[in-house]
């Protein structure tokens, strides 16, 4: 009995929840799996949490939120193995290589035409001062990991509109200051050193996440029931 | 106080453990039959909140083994056994658990003579 993104689009919200646990209250039950996932259990071990709770509340008659409490501590409480490729950390660590080509690719626009117009190039303590800003927020971004993707998922309409405007102030407006106030020429160089540059930047992001992608398979991490994992077993 | 939870918390929190492996003891079971087991002996309504989480830690301790089984027309149900180890601490425990109910009887009723039910003091590395 597996559950698959495929299988939730084909029955809609609640599909995951009422297949493995319809004695269980679908929002209870949406809720521990959503906290389980936000700890970083896999796939296979949410199954079978929830499908205990499952079997408690079908023999017992109460409802999950009278015998386990709220779905978050529950969830907490378990203390399951936590798989580190399955956490929102993890996920969003694979942001680091992309910042890096992002961070190449302008590097190379920038140079470029500095280059065509024979101009040399110039690089101020502003421009590394908005390099650096761009990495912490990555950096920070992947350390807030689980409190991200918890305010994504709850306020799934308002969060992104939100976190896009204020990331395009902030980044704006560091952008703005360090550039105006910071324009202290630190290095410069001929236009062709920066493409140089930031072309090996986005190489080495590229070659880096390639390094650390996946393996084919591990990113697909169905909740499933135990029963699948048992027949599964030698 | 509640009618389905004739004992403080802070007392079950100490001795479930033991009530749980002493359960297990006698058999194969799941959930739902361990926390029946417990409310009959006069335990009180052990919320799942409470009782699945223990089960867990014993598990990762290896006290107990899990194994899924099918249902009969219902949901499958996660059995657990009692491991040599779970056997072990069960013995040390319910041993632990005896003296300690013997001591704390003797004290709350007046009594003074409980000197042979003391824990055994750990004096490795005590200077002598």
């Amino acid at each position: 009995m597996s559950v698959t993104g495929a299988g939730l689009k084909a029955t809609g919200r609640f599909a995951m929840e009422r297949t493995l646990a319809p004695h269980v209250d679908e929002v209870w039950a949406q809720s521990f799996c959503l906290e389980l996932r936000l700890l970083g259990v896999d796939g296979a071990r949410i199954g079978a949490a929830l499908s205990e709770v499952e079997s408690h509340c079908n023999e017992s008659g109460q409802s999950a939120q009278l015998a386990f409490g709220t779905p978050v501590e529950y969830a907490r409480s378990l203390r399951l193995p936590v798989d580190g490729d399955h956490s929102p950390r993890a996920v969003l660590r694979f942001l680091v290589p992309v910042s890096v080509q992002v961070l190449g690719m302008f590097l190379v626009v920038w140079s470029l035409v500095e280059w065509l117009r024979d101009q040399r190039l110039e690089v101020t303590t502003g421009h590394l001062v908005i390099a650096a800003a761009f990495l912490l927020a990555v950096m920070a971004l992947v350390r807030c990991a689980v409190s991200v993707h918890r305010l994504a998922v709850i306020h799934r309409r308002l969060f992104p509109v939100i976190a896009v405007a204020l990331l395009y102030l902030a980044g704006t407006a560091t952008c703005l200051l360090a550039l105006r106030f910071l324009d202290q020429v630190l290095w410069r160089t001929s236009g062709v050193w920066g493409v140089v540059a930031g072309a090996a930047e986005v190489s080495g992001g590229i070659l880096w996440a390639v390094v650390r992608r996946r393996p084919p398979g591990s990113v697909d991490d169905p909740i499933t029931s135990p029963f699948d994992h048992e027949m599964r077993a030698p | 106080m509640p009618s389905d939870q004739p004992w403080p918390s802070e007392w079950l929190r100490g001795v479930l453990e033991v009530c749980v492996l002493r359960v297990l003891e006698d058999g194969t079971t799941y959930g739902y039959a361990i926390a029946s087991r417990l409310a009959d002996g006069g335990l009180g309504v052990v919320k799942g909140g409470t009782l699945y989480p223990l089960l867990n830690r014993l598990e990762a301790a290896g006290l107990v083994e899990a194994e899924w089984r099918a249902g009969d027309g219902g949901p499958g149900r996660k059995y657990y056994l009692l491991t040599d180890a779970g056997h072990q601490e069960l013995q040390n425990t319910a041993d632990q658990w005896s003296r300690f109910t013997r001591v704390t009887a003797s004290i709350i009723s007046g009594g003074h003579d409980v000197a042979e039910d003391k824990p055994v003091q750990d004096t490795s590395g005590v200077e002598s």
